[in-house]
């Protein structure tokens, strides 16, 4: 039997924070993108494996190796960082051997060579994308048993310092031995420390003369000798234990056992015990963050077990507890076996398998190159920095004014300040348009300067609506209008490209679905957050059709970027439900349409939504002037009371409600169905109206 | 300028008022003159350099974002771009390269399925969903705007659209009349013979009235406008009185664009 037992990470291994739909979140600078993707692998510490990471999928991006657990992506994903892999020789391959399956060894520098991880948090959510954590934390918090544990030994902990009160507890802070003892008097637990007192003095009945016992911090009467001596001498026995038994469970530094056995949950207390107070040295526990007995707060307060914390515990699958896990965590290498399709000696999937492990080799040699170029480069990082400190948007023709020598008054300098922008927006131009790499250095520029032309038509609204024209119409055949800045958005974020690179079809296809969930959530249903959905709209039912994901989706992937087919993108839907996405697929039975739903939204939220929509359009239409004024009497006399609901058609309300015509139809179809839409067909179209006569009072 | 005073300042300030007004306007004139030509220029070259440099764009991700970002923010559409180099090179490599080059044709019809989509869905409001593929093709290839795609064919349209039909059964080309006009509906909407039959008489004379109906093919008058002001509702035809005989007239929307392109 193999026996698991829990182990603080080693410090390579970081924890991986996804996204919704179980993808690596990528880092804040846009900079990283994924390379390719493994499915079906197991991990290693050493030569152990390590529990519950042995099936999951692994991203190679130009600066990290992601494991995304297949079973629990939330608690169980990992990566480490390229640039800690010994670049020359950090891999090793194994090609598997009749059961065993492939595996690559990767071996990492040493602990001090490690990147350190205070920029951890590049990889976290920056409320672009939801995290999967954000939804999920609080439940986990409750739910975590390692969680459960550590607060079992902190309470544990707090307990056991109150009923050793028969006398003491001893602590250690520093080069200092802290000593408890309790006030005969009034209960009170009273710390003394080393520092203040030589403890041995104490100890020493015959030297007691010189010696002043310490006061009771609560009620001020002094402790008596017996009980301070019991106390510490009872303090001293205990530390004794605690060392020995430290000795055997603790004897390497970085493994921390969380076992249940008293001695290492103390242990656990002891190696944070650090939480004097520095104004009145009282040890408050571990967990407070103001001192208990002045108030003051605790800057040496050490980091509470949180949730990633938590997480970063993993376990392993040893045959035995004592050597191999020493072994393993000393090595200093980890294995990641390929399972899956790679099995066996069939030779395309060990083609895969090279093809991976060389792409591997070439991003750590890449991610080292660029740091070194980062740390070569320190210096003229900050020359950039301020070259393009931003001078607002109006930059170009503000920078213009300002350099012109003589600020000239006047309708001449109007024309000449003209001219000068102009020149200078054809300079711009001109220059950027020789080749492609001073255009792309442009970019910045470029966009300002649009921007500027956008606000010069702006002030001159007055003749300018022509260019404004043009603009808008070359806009508008691409389908943006408005919805210009969400679209830089979405190409800015999406990083499916690297598909194209997988050659197995199911884990693109699996992958693509995860891909289309976020972009749905994200960008269509905006469940994340609304600002960054293209379809800004208050209606926008979670819902859509297949057409329009495609079109929007490949735009999404940008200029000359390998578009998904039709095809992959029916066959990638499919897989919504196998890979627990919210999403779900369906058919709409009577037109055949196909759309991707919510899994939340029915058809009668979308229903209601629509019902929603007419009732405030009536309230609208009341209070604007557009309503003729016959027609207004006309319906004043129907009525009486001038309140009722207008007929409106489809288009309308496809432009009011963003859904396609063809999803509208369907909905509506269904409000027809159940009674609570009326429909009046006439030549100018088809009318939609709330069925109000089951309401009225007859 | 010296300050006039007395009743003629009045009318002075007036002319000086309108005199400025003339000049604010035709310097914003020129400015906006000016603007829009850099304008127009730069989405050429930027289409240009689309067109030009693909695989470099192409290769490098962040370039790729960056220049895509910018088409967009000037109006050029990078879709455009890559569509009419692909089509150029297509029709190069006719015959047996477009077999062996199977691939990047694929990358062709995709994007194009993008495109028609995104025309359709534009047009629907003009035409109710039914649009004929060679005013698409008009569109997407007019010389003037920097989004034209060169070298474009109507099969090449169709063949996107058989792609999309396996994304919505509702997506596809229907043929019209004698002549096989082709028409893409994208609509769940299925005409019936009676409207093909219009359809092709529109397909003639851009519109047809209940009198062209009862002549040409014996319907009742009452079956012709029924026929006729249903699919009016749904779009498909605009109504236009005849000033001279007071007749209506039940344009197809696709000869209206036409009309004024004439003119």
């Amino acid at each position: 039997m193999s026996s698991k037992t829990r182990h603080k990470i080693p410090k390579y291994w970081h924890f991986a924070h996804l996204t919704a739909s179980y993808t690596p979140i990528l880092n804040q600078h846009r900079t990283e993108s994924i390379a390719l993707l493994v499915d079906s692998v197991g991990l290693y510490q050493g030569n152990f494996k390590i529990h519950n990471h042995q099936n999951g999928r692994i991203y190679l991006t130009n600066e990290r190796l992601v494991y995304v657990d297949n079973d629990d992506p939330v608690n169980c994903s990992l990566y480490f960082k390229l640039i800690d892999v010994i670049s020359d020789g950090g891999l090793k391959f194994y090609n598997g051997f009749l059961k065993s399956s492939p595996k690559i060894t990767v071996r990492f520098k040493d602990d001090n060579n490690i990147s350190d991880d205070s920029e951890g948090g590049l990889y976290e959510a920056d409320g672009l994308f939801e995290s999967i954590e954000s939804t999920q934390s609080n439940k986990d918090k409750l739910k975590d048993p390692s969680i459960e544990r550590l607060r079992a030994t902190d309470m544990s902990q707090a307990s056991s310092v109150g009923s050793i009160s028969g006398n003491s507890d001893i602590f250690e802070t520093g080069d200092f031995e802290i000593v408890s003892w309790k006030c005969k008097i009034c209960q009170f637990v009273n710390k003394i420390s080393s520092e203040n007192y030589e403890l041995d003095k104490l100890l020493n009945p015959n030297l007691n003369t010189g010696v002043k016992f310490p006061n009771c911090v609560n009620c001020g009467i002094q402790s008596t000798k017996n009980g301070i001596i019991s106390a510490i001498k009872k303090s001293r026995n205990k530390k004794l234990k605690l060392k020995q038994k430290e000795l055997e469970a603790l004897k390497d530094k970085d493994l921390i056992d969380l076992s249940d056995d008293v001695a290492s949950s103390e242990s656990v207390v002891k190696s944070k015990n650090i939480n004097q107070c520095l104004v009145c040295t009282f040890v408050n526990h571990p967990l407070m963050k103001n001192c208990e007995i002045c108030g003051s707060s605790l800057n040496n307060f050490p980091k509470k077990p949180t949730l990633k914390n938590a997480r970063n515990l993993i376990m392993l699958d040893t045959e035995d507890p004592s050597d191999g896990n020493k072994e393993a965590f000393q090595a200093r290498s980890i294995k990641l076996s390929f399972r899956g399709n790679f099995n066996g000696g069939n030779n395309n999937n060990s083609n895969d398998l090279k093809k991976f492990l060389s792409k591997l080799q070439e991003m750590i040699d890449e991610a080292n190159l660029k740091d070194i170029m980062k740390r070569a480069n320190k210096n003229e990082n900050v020359q950039k920095i301020i070259m393009s400190n931003p001078k607002g948007p109006s930059d170009s023709s503000v920078s213009n004014e300002a350099k012109t020598p003589r600020i000239k008054t006047g309708i001449s300098a109007l024309e000449s300040n003209q001219g000068h922008i102009i020149k200078k927006n054809e300079f711009i131009l001109e220059s950027s348009l020789e080749d492609l790499n001073s255009l792309m250095s442009k970019a910045k520029e470029l966009n300002n300067l649009i921007k500027s032309f956008d606000k010069v038509i702006n002030v001159n609204s007055i003749s300018n609506n022509e260019y404004q024209k043009t603009l808008d119409e070359s806009k508008s055949t691409l389908g943006i209008g408005n919805t210009n800045d969400s679209f830089h958005y979405l190409v800015l974020n999406n990083n499916f490209n690297f598909l194209n690179k997988l050659d197995n079809k199911e884990i693109f296809y699996k992958e693509l679905a995860r891909n289309l969930a976020i972009f749905i959530q994200n960008f269509v249903f905006g469940i994340g957050d609304n600002s960054m959905k293209l379809i800004t709209n208050e209606y926008s039912g979670g819902i859509i059709s297949l057409i329009d994901l495609y079109s929007l989706y490949n735009i999404s992937l940008g200029f000359n970027n390998n578009l998904i087919s039709p095809s992959d993108l029916l066959e990638s839907v499919s897989y919504f439900d196998s890979l627990k996405l919210p999403l779900k697929f369906r058919k709409f039975e009577k037109s055949g349409l196909l759309v991707i739903q919510d899994s939340k939204c029915t058809d009668e939220e979308i229903l209601n939504q629509v019902t929603d929509f007419l009732i405030n359009k009536k309230f609208r239409l009341q209070n604007s002037e557009v309503i003729d004024s016959e027609y207004q009497s006309v319906e004043n006399k129907i009525k009486g009371s001038g309140e009722y609901f207008r007929g409106i058609n489809i288009q309308t309300l496809v432009k009011e409600m963003n859904l396609s015509v063809a999803i509208l139809q369907e909905i509506l179809d269904i409000g027809l169905m159940n009674g609570s839409l009326l429909i009046d067909e006439d030549i100018s179209g088809t009318s939609y109206y709330l069925n109000e006569i089951d309401n009225y009072e007859w | 300028m010296s300050k006039k005073i007395g009743l003629s300042s009045f009318t002075n300030s007036e002319s000086a008022l309108k005199q400025y007004q003339q000049l604010g306007k035709s310097l914003a004139d020129q400015q906006h003159e000016k603007l829009s030509i850099q304008l127009s220029v730069f989405q050429q070259a930027l289409a240009n350099f689309a067109k030009n440099h693909p695989e470099e764009i192409k290769s490098n991700e962040n370039l790729r974002k960056e220049f895509t970002s910018l088409c967009f923010s000037v109006g050029v559409d990078p879709l455009a771009a890559s569509l009419s180099k692909k089509s150029a090179s297509k029709n190069k490599n006719a015959s047996l390269w477009s077999k062996l080059l199977g691939d990047d044709n694929d990358e062709f019809y995709n994007e194009l399925a993008v495109k028609i989509i995104e025309l359709c869905k534009k047009l629907e409001d003009v035409n109710g969903g039914i649009v004929a593929v060679d005013e698409l093709l008009k569109i997407m290839t007019n010389p003037d705007s920097p989004n034209s795609i060169v070298d474009l064919t109507e099969s090449d349209i169709e063949k996107s659209v058989e792609l999309l039909s396996t994304l919505d059964p509702n997506f596809k080309v229907i043929t019209v009349g004698d002549q096989n006009k082709k028409f893409i509906r994208s609509v769940s909407k299925e005409l019936n013979n009676y409207e093909t039959k219009v359809f092709e008489i529109c397909e003639i004379m851009g519109y047809a009235t209940v009198g062209i109906l009862v002549d040409n093919y014996r319907w009742s008058s009452y079956h012709s406008k029924d026929v006729l002001e249903e699919m009016v509702s749904f779009g498909f035809l605009w109504v236009d009185v005849d000033p001279v005989y007071g007749e209506v007239h039940y344009w197809d929307p696709s000869w209206i664009n036409k009309l004024e392109r004439g003119t």
